[in-house]
């Protein structure tokens, strides 16, 4: 049987510029960044491209960065290149799919008088909904994030947590609801 | 601000809060209805390795889960009951032979628990039995006997009903001989009826059944399971035929299946 590296070791394979690094990434980590894209982009070949991307991805930022968390970092770099995907594939037609859905569920929690777009920071942005995020409850927060950062659907979720699915909507309505007035609060809506 | 700045924003969350989500959540790569070419390829590595199985999922009561399993239960449980049932029936049968040879007995006034107590277990106290049987009639002490065939009958008859109450205890019978033709209950040894005396004696299979399967097939599969199979009842019943001496013994097998055996000559 393969023996799987640690995130250290394969972090190190990165550093010494080993493209074993990548074999060991996506050995270690291809299913799980496959999950992450396909909940994005619901198709097949389009997930497997963007994984394989994400290792080119990984590949030529590591170094310089030195991630803490091999599998989030990995996560992250999937799901925005999936996002990319996703916009290049819908920009002639929307098409439907859970992302689809996601967007239009997030649009209720825009502040109704945002900043300018332009001047918007999606850093601050990102500060301000970790915030927000700790001031949910534990599960509150991580059904927020299995559909809004992983894009599960919810009927996956609501299985997952032994909810029906109509209570796991309720949830996720209140707490788009709480991040629309937390937004606010922070100064997003002028 | 668009949402969809905001859902790019929300995929900037901290490393660690994601990974503590994925902690208490496992999050698999082989869930649900996802076909995911990276499964075949690495399912036995990768899923293991990186701690995404189902396991480690949160630690939460999911109804769908508890109602599987007590549908697995209900199943079970009627498996059990239907394969229970016809030997119950089997056996309930058999009881209810046996009772009535009891009251037979009872009723003809010949049937005495001193007799049996009395009475040996091996052939030669059957032989015993019968004899002391014999000299009660012959001295006139059952007046009301028609003929001596019914003491000798009381005699082995009780001592069969004492060895098939000795039987009853699983621990103290166990088989004779490897292929099962002779079995010693208790301290009683018991031939099995061969297909001869089967003929000889004018019983058919169709005679006994419910009582008995085919013989030939019947030892096939007790000579198969002669390590491990176990008595788990033994009644007498009257044989057959009109020969008071016989007493033929139904042997249960704790598999459900049952013989008939003679004490041995």
């Amino acid at each position: 049987m393969r023996q799987i590296l640690s995130d250290d070791m394969i972090i190190t394979l990165y550093w010494n510029r080993n493209e074993q690094a990548i074999a060991e990434t996506d050995s270690k980590y291809g299913p799980y960044c496959y999950r992450v894209a396909h909940n994005v982009l619901n198709d097949p070949e389009d997930s497997e491209e963007c994984v394989n991307d994400t290792w080119l991805h990984a590949w030529n930022v590591i170094p310089p960065e030195r991630p803490n968390i091999l599998r989030s970092f990995l996560a992250k770099i999937t799901r925005n290149l999936s996002l990319d995907r996703y916009r290049q594939r819908t920009a002639a037609k929307r098409g439907g799919g859970e992302t689809e859905l996601a967007l239009e569920e997030l649009e209720e929690s825009i502040p109704g008088n945002s900043r300018v777009e332009e001047a918007i920071s999606e850093q601050e942005l990102a500060l301000a909904i970790n915030r927000f995020l700790s001031t949910l409850p534990k599960r509150d927060g991580d059904i927020f994030l299995r559909r809004y950062f992983y894009m599960d659907p919810t009927s996956v979720i609501a299985s997952s947590y032994g909810i029906n699915e109509r209570n796991c909507l309720v949830i996720l309505s209140r707490t788009r609801k709480k991040l629309k007035e937390h937004l606010e609060k922070e100064g997003f809506a002028v | 601000m668009t949402s969809e700045q905001l859902l790019r924003a929300i995929g900037s969350v901290d490393d660690e809060r994601l990974a503590a989500v994925e902690d208490r959540w496992a999050f698999t790569a082989n869930d649900d209805n996802i076909s995911n070419p990276h499964n075949a390829e690495h399912s036995s590595v990768s899923k293991n390795a990186s701690g995404f199985d189902r396991q480690s999922r949160p630690k939460v009561i999911r109804p769908a889960v508890w109602r599987k399993w007590a549908g697995l239960a209900a199943c079970v449980l009627m498996l059990l009951v239907c394969i229970s049932i016809p030997n119950m029936l089997r056996m309930g049968k058999g009881a209810e032979t046996a009772m009535m040879t009891e009251r037979a007995y009872d009723d003809a006034g010949f049937y005495d628990k001193t007799d049996s107590e009395e009475s040996a277990y091996d052939i030669a106290a059957y032989d015993t039995a019968e004899e002391s049987a014999e000299a009660e009639f012959t001295a006139g002490s059952t007046a009301e006997a028609p003929a001596s065939d019914i003491s000798i009958k009381n005699a082995a008859g009780a001592a069969m009903e004492e060895s098939t109450e000795s039987l009853n205890d699983a621990d103290s019978l166990f088989f004779y001989n490897e292929d099962f033709t002779e079995v010693r209950l208790g301290r009683t040894r018991l031939k099995l009826l061969t297909a001869d005396q089967f003929a000889a004696y004018g019983i058919s299979v169709e005679t006994l059944s419910g009582y008995v399967p085919e013989q030939a097939d019947h030892l096939a599969d007790k000579v198969c399971d002669a390590s491990g199979s176990r008595i788990s009842d033994a009644d007498a019943y009257d044989f057959p035929t009109d020969d008071p001496k016989q007493k033929l013994i139904l042997v249960t097998f704790s598999d459900g299946t049952m013989s008939l055996y003679l004490p041995a000559e």
